[in-house]
């Protein structure tokens, strides 16, 4: 008996009573305002169909507000549409339209300021600053959002998604497309960016800084300004993402500068200017990546140290690896470059002749950018051949040692 | 003449000793090869600069070899100047309006002889090339621009005078003024107080308009950071560093530049000026020297430096309550970062 009132009194806890509050036209509750005031700790808002022009909500309650059919929020162009601050909060299918712009606040159409267990999902921002911006918050998620901004000029357009100062937070499965950076983390620890597509971002598709301990997994970051910036941040963990058709003048797959410790792996890299450029860049590892018809594919800069690159397979890329520097201390082992030319005699599958993948053309190049416009001519071909020969240019230690004939197939 | 004119003719005239320490006249290349440019200074005895370079470019057109024993100008050229500053002296103290008039005019016809002199170099040196040269555009000519800015090939040559050279330029405006102070009161037009106005603002645009090298304005999501690489986005945190030589450097955040500062690329005394975009006017930049700073985490600028740049003070302060920021001057700042 004792127990059975044990287990009646966990469950009635459990099942604590949760009210819900319904606003619409076909209810006493007509607007969003006056449901969050009526609502208590642990209470539902259901929001139906319609347009909603409230100017600037508050929420610090525990509630959830879910929209039924997609009701629109409207923010006149003028407001913040909605300021979130407290814990466990769910905001579901709301369609947040026309959030305000200033130049002095980081103005969102939906904004999280000191939160715990928010849970933000299947909304859509259409036309915001910011879209979702989260403050100082740990233990949310963000998932299955559909952001788009129009192209205004730069300075008029915040981020997609922006996070300052989060830790443990999920961002996944979400579509950015138009706004300044698509994802922001700036100072988010131990967080996750799963399954997003970034594209058609003024900036960078994926804007990672001073953030450490964070994976980020199966992304497309696709015709972005300049790709995606990962920068002074340590243990950061890449994996299958895709980055296509980055293509610019100052335009990356990925630009790692002051990054260590971290892994970037079975990533594709398609069409971009540089797939991967890195400036002091130290202990990467760099392995069963693709990189396909880039302009270079590796930029390695004289700043970069003790990265390993191995099992990736290079194919139709202009420049397989330039660098501006001599004394290179990186390795490189079994990776499959489609310009090498050895034999493999004793039938192991790797080359008998180690691969030097500095041309000496790429190195002209990085003294003299504008020799670009001698590319393909007979007389670089010619330079080449003989660099290969005789190496004297290029720097002797630079070397794949141990070249695969075949690519790399997992 | 009055005193005070004898004594401003005496010092012109003396001024002009620096000329025999400083360069007067410099051409400097530009090309995408050499981004830095190339410089050739021109003293009274002799040449300095990236002289070798130059002529290592110049065999490949054909043009002769550039060096001091071709030009005898520069062994008389510093007694030429002694002359100029001893006559300058004996105006001084005789002290006759009329005396002061023929110096002003033999300075004057010292300065078109100079200049004709160095436009049959350029002409001689551009036009007499080595029929075997590798390089053989027909028809094409290499004189450097006498003074101003030229494309030869793909070099953008510029020809200027130097210090030495303005410190010239300068005396001569003086013993200029000068004489035409002392011409007004001759004639006795105006009284003695009013009779430096005219020449003092003729002076000061003189002066003004000296070359100065100006920031550039930041093409927002397109320039990048010289620093960090970033695209430059965000109007209210950029800034500039110039050098003397014209080359800007831009930056998106206070932190970068004070990184790049730091790092010492670009020597301090080859810097003209660092510049930071107004955070209220932004379109405007404000000197590094006269511009005060707010510090706050509430900035969250691009790079984190978190500094935005007030004209003056009062502004700054004010700002600095609604920021909850600290206030700081530039060198300040740049301790801090």
């Amino acid at each position: 008996m004792k127990r059975l009132l044990i287990i009646w009194l966990l469950c009635s806890s459990f099942f604590a009573y949760a009210g819900i509050i319904h606003v619409g036209t076909a209810s006493g509750v007509r607007t969003l305002k006056q449901a969050i005031q009526l609502a208590k700790d642990g209470d539902s808002i259901y929001l139906h169909k319609g347009l909603y022009k409230e100017g600037h909500l508050v929420l610090t309650k525990s509630i959830s507000i879910i929209g039924i059919d997609q009701p629109v929020l409207d923010g006149e162009g003028k407001y913040e549409i909605l300021t979130v601050s407290g814990h466990d909060i769910t905001i579901r299918g709301i369609h947040f339209s026309n959030a305000g712009y200033s130049s002095l606040y980081d103005y969102a159409a939906l904004k999280v300021i000191d939160a715990q267990h928010v849970i933000v999902e299947n909304n859509t921002v259409t036309n915001a600053y910011f879209a979702i911006h989260f403050d100082n918050s740990s233990y949310c998620v963000i998932r299955n959002n559909a952001i788009k901004s129009k192209y205004t000029t730069e300075q008029s357009s915040g981020n997609g998604i922006h996070l300052w100062k989060c830790d443990n937070m999920v961002v996944k499965s979400n579509h950015i497309q138009q706004h300044r950076d698509g994802i922001y983390f700036e100072f988010v620890t131990n967080s996750v960016i799963q399954n997003n597509v970034s594209e058609l971002n003024i900036r960078y598709g994926l804007h990672f800084m001073f953030s450490n301990n964070d994976v980020y997994i199966n992304n497309t970051f696709r015709d972005n300004g300049a790709g995606v910036a990962v920068m002074y941040s340590k243990k950061v963990e890449m994996y299958k993402n895709r980055y296509e058709h980055n293509w610019g003048a100052s335009a990356y797959g990925i630009l790692l500068k002051e990054i260590s410790d971290g892994y970037i792996i079975q990533n594709v890299f398609d069409e971009n200017s540089i797939a991967i450029h890195m400036e002091g860049t130290n202990r990467i590892e760099v392995s069963k990546n693709s990189f396909r018809n880039n302009g270079w594919a590796l930029r390695v800069q004289a700043s970069c140290n003790d990265n390993t690159f191995q099992w990736n397979n290079f194919t139709g890329n202009t420049f397989d690896v330039a660098t501006n520097g001599n004394s290179v201390l990186n390795h490189f082992h079994h990776n499959f470059w489609d310009k090498y030319e050895g034999y493999d005699l004793d039938k192991d599958g790797i080359g008998d002749v180690p691969y030097h993948p500095i041309s000496m053309y790429s190195m002209v190049i990085e003294h003299n950018p504008i020799a670009v416009m001698l590319l393909r001519s007979f007389i670089v071909s010619l330079l080449d051949r003989a660099e290969k020969a005789i190496p004297s240019l290029t720097p002797e230690t630079f070397l794949d040692d141990k070249p695969l004939m075949k690519p790399y197939r997992p | 003449m009055s005193i005070t004119s004898r004594i401003i003719v005496a010092i012109a005239a003396l001024s002009l000793i620096a000329t025999y320490f400083l360069p007067f006249w410099f051409i400097h290349l530009i090309a995408p090869q050499y981004p830095e440019g190339l410089t050739m200074e021109i003293w009274l005895n002799k040449l300095s600069g990236q002289v070798e370079i130059i002529n290592g470019l110049n065999h490949y057109i054909g043009m002769a070899k550039v060096n001091e024993d071709m030009f005898p100008e520069l062994n008389y050229l510093v007694y030429i100047i002694g002359a100029y500053i001893l006559l300058g002296l004996i105006v001084a103290l005789v002290g006759k309006r009329k005396l002061l008039l023929a110096y002003l005019v033999l300075t004057v016809i010292g300065g078109v002889a100079a200049m004709v002199d160095m436009y049959q170099w350029g002409y001689k040196y551009g036009h007499n090339l080595d029929p075997t040269a590798p390089i053989q555009v027909p028809g094409l000519s290499y004189q450097p621009p006498l003074v101003g800015h030229k494309k030869l090939l793909n070099f953008d040559a510029y020809s200027y005078p130097d210090t030495g050279g303005w410190v010239l330029v300068s005396a001569v405006v003086v013993f200029f003024i000068v004489w035409l102070v002392e011409q007004r009161r001759a004639r006795k037009i105006i009284p003695k107080k009013t009779a430096w106005a005219t020449p003092l603002t003729i002076l000061s645009v003189f002066l003004f308009q000296g070359c100065s090298v100006e920031p550039e304005k930041i093409a927002y999501g397109k320039d990048q950071c010289n620093e960090c690489r970033m695209t430059i986005m965000d109007p209210k945190f950029g800034s500039e560093v110039v050098t003397k030589k014209g080359k800007v450097y831009k930056f998106d955040d206070a932190h970068c530049i004070v990184q790049f500062l730091k790092a010492g690329n670009e020597k301090r005394e080859n810097i003209a000026q660092i510049v930071f975009m107004d955070y209220q006017d932004q379109g405007r930049f404000l000197n590094s020297n006269k511009v005060w700073f707010i510090k706050s985490a509430q900035l969250k600028s691009p790079m984190n430096g978190n500094a935005a740049a007030f004209a003056d003070k009062k502004t700054a302060e004010t700002q600095a309550v609604t920021l909850k920021g600290d206030i700081l001057n530039w060198e300040h700042l740049y301790n801090t970062l």
